[in-house]
């Protein structure tokens, strides 16, 4: 039996996951690599329904990583296959609400989940416009309307 | 047990914390995950997003950010082309992009026939080299007039910058490889004042058999090179001075391929290509395919180079030349990063593209034999393989484009009558790929 990994969100709930999917977070491979996991480990800025979604990443990323290596002996239409139906799993995965996509992000970040972090980053920009990014970030607009207009002409293409 | 515990009153403190800063929030401001989400960003999208805060501007701005990305999207898609009229200094704009989307095309067309300008100029820009995303142009502005003002614009980021004076050049050329350096380099072909010269005069070493003696003028070159992290015009003192053949007269046809400028002529008897490699420093020149018409039957000799166009997309050169309109053959010759052979790459048939698009055959007004009417606008190599490379055309009222696998062919565009010149066809001067960067100039 491999080995179990002890996470508790920042709810105190715990959360067991093989060794091979927690080896998926760099930042938990670190720790494991310095031997100090013991008694779980906890995630203070990780909530409870973010940490559900994470480990379900790292589990489904390391299943078809152990199928690819499987198949790696005959590259075939198979393992394209298997690339493709991954891509749609992401694409599934990440169609949540705009805060726990925040929350997923910033998980891949403090755990370093690169895969992760960078399929959050892609789906939030997608097909934005500035006003719409003013409001996801909650920033306020500090341009004044004339300097707006100044970098909206800075930047208006040669066919715009 | 304690260490359970101390989790416990850990966590609503955190959670206390959150309460407070929005996941939003904290990622907006953390630095290095806002980048992060950036670096995903179209080049185009990115620019938008300058727009945003000046915060976001900043970081957008950021040379160490524009480089990275650049570096990292190279080879960065080629958005469109800019087509130069053989009459007038305006500038078409063919967008590569919204291939599905013929409207949009239309719509961009039609705002696009202003000519290429920078903002505060007074008088319209002339393009001579598009590299990577980096266009090298010149103007008749004050302070020198003659065209002597040259300049490095970023035609996305609107930024340019003067170059130094120079006088007396012969030929320039822009490198810029952001895989490589976020700087560029413009090198200068210039003639040396002979009684300096002389005495460390050696020929071009030549990788075919051009330039025989016979040929060589007494005239002798130099190379001069202005960087942008380094500064001023300098000679090469490592590159003595070299002699070209007598034919060369014109070297405004310019690449930068495979690490090195590429100056090419055209002379009745001679296609060359002087090759400066920029971090070896070493000259050769590089022959030309030779296309083999029926040279030995015919008494008079062809009428050579009626069309050429050449271009690097991707990594690779590629050249095309017709010297037949009546012919529906058109070869495209590539030469990869060996820099050694010519292949021939493709074929295209023009036949069913002019039964799809009958303005394209027009009779000759001397010798009433029916021609083909187009040229050669651009040249696409595909991202992943062959499938996607494509030829774009330029046919009477339209560009087209033409996918050498599948064969097909699509209209990109149409053009007013008076772009080129409705009865009497001619296609446009020369085209610059326009390729969106936030290179900084």
């Amino acid at each position: 039996m491999s080995k179990k990994i002890i996470f508790e969100s920042s709810e105190g709930e715990s959360f067991e996951v093989d060794e091979a999917v927690a080896l998926e977070c760099q930042t938990i491979k670190n720790m494991i690599e310095d031997d100090c996991t013991d008694g779980g480990i906890p995630l203070a800025n990780v909530n409870s329904a973010t940490l559900t979604k994470v480990i379900d990443y790292c589990k489904k990323h390391v299943e078809a990583a152990a199928a690819a290596e499987a198949n790696a002996g005959d590259k075939d239409i198979y393992g394209a296959n298997k690339d493709i139906e991954l891509k749609t799993w992401d694409e599934e995965f990440v169609k949540v609400d705009q805060p726990l996509l925040f929350d997923l992000m910033l998980a891949a970040n403090f755990l370093i989940i690169p895969g992760l972090l960078d399929l959050t980053c892609k789906t939030m920009m997608r097909g934005k416009t500035v006003l719409q990014i003013r409001e996801i970030f909650h920033i306020k607009k500090d341009y004044t309307d004339a300097e707006e207009a100044e970098v909206r002409k800075e930047n208006a293409w040669a066919f715009e | 047990m304690s260490s359970c515990s101390r989790t416990r009153t850990k966590a609503p403190r955190s959670a206390r914390i959150r309460v407070s800063s929005s996941p939003a929030k904290i990622v907006a401001d953390l630095d290095d995950v806002l980048l992060h989400i950036l670096s995903f960003l179209p080049i185009k999208t990115l620019i938008k997003c300058k727009r945003v805060s000046k915060r976001w501007r900043s970081l957008i701005t950021n040379p160490d950010f524009s480089n990275r990305i650049i570096s990292s999207k190279h080879p960065l898609p080629i958005s469109g082309l800019y087509l130069k009229g053989t009459r007038d200094i305006e500038y078409r704009f063919v967008s590569l992009l919204n291939d599905d989307d013929e409207e949009v095309n239309e719509q961009l067309l039609s705002l696009s026939s202003s000519p290429l300008r920078f903002a505060d100029h007074p008088t319209p820009i002339i393009v001579m080299q598009s590299t990577n995303g980096l266009l090298l142009c010149k103007c008749t502005c004050p302070p020198n007039h003659f065209n002597r003002n040259f300049y490095v614009y970023n035609p996305t980021t609107k930024q340019k910058t003067l170059l130094p004076r120079i006088i007396d050049h012969v030929a320039l050329s822009l490198a810029f490889d952001p895989s490589k350096s976020p700087h560029y380099k413009v090198f200068c072909l210039r003639k040396s004042s002979i009684s300096s010269s002389v005495s460390s005069v050696s020929p071009v070493s030549s990788v075919s058999s051009v330039s025989p003696v016979s040929s060589v003028s007494s005239v002798f070159y130099h190379i001069e090179v202005y960087s942008s992290n380094e500064g001023p015009w300098r000679r090469l003192v490592s590159v003595s001075s070299f002699a070209l053949p007598q034919t060369v007269t014109d070297l405004s046809n310019t690449v930068f391929w495979n690490g090195a400028v590429h100056w090419f002529w055209f002379g009745p008897n001679s296609r060359d290509c002087l090759s400066f490699d920029i971090d070896t420093e070493e000259i050769k020149t590089l022959s030309l395919p030779f296309l083999d018409h029926h040279q030995d039957d015919e008494e008079d000799p062809p009428d050579v180079g009626t069309l050429r166009f050449i271009e690097e997309s991707r990594g690779n050169l590629y050249f095309i030349e017709v010297n037949d309109l009546s012919s529906p053959d058109l070869s495209v010759y590539e030469m990869n990063r060996t820099g050694l052979t010519w292949f021939l790459k493709y074929h295209v048939d023009l036949e069913p593209l002019a039964a799809a698009f009958p303005e394209m055959i027009r009779t000759e007004y001397y010798t009433y034999r029916k021609i083909y009417s187009f040229s050669v606008i651009g040249f696409v190599k595909g991202e992943t393989d062959a499938e996607s490379s494509y030829i774009v055309l330029h046919i009477p009222n339209k560009a087209v484009k033409y996918y050498f696998i599948s064969k097909t062919f699509k209209k990109l565009c149409s053009f007013e009558t008076s772009d080129d010149g409705g009865e009497n066809f001619y296609g446009f001067g020369r085209s610059f790929q326009f390729i969106e960067s936030l290179a900084n100039v």
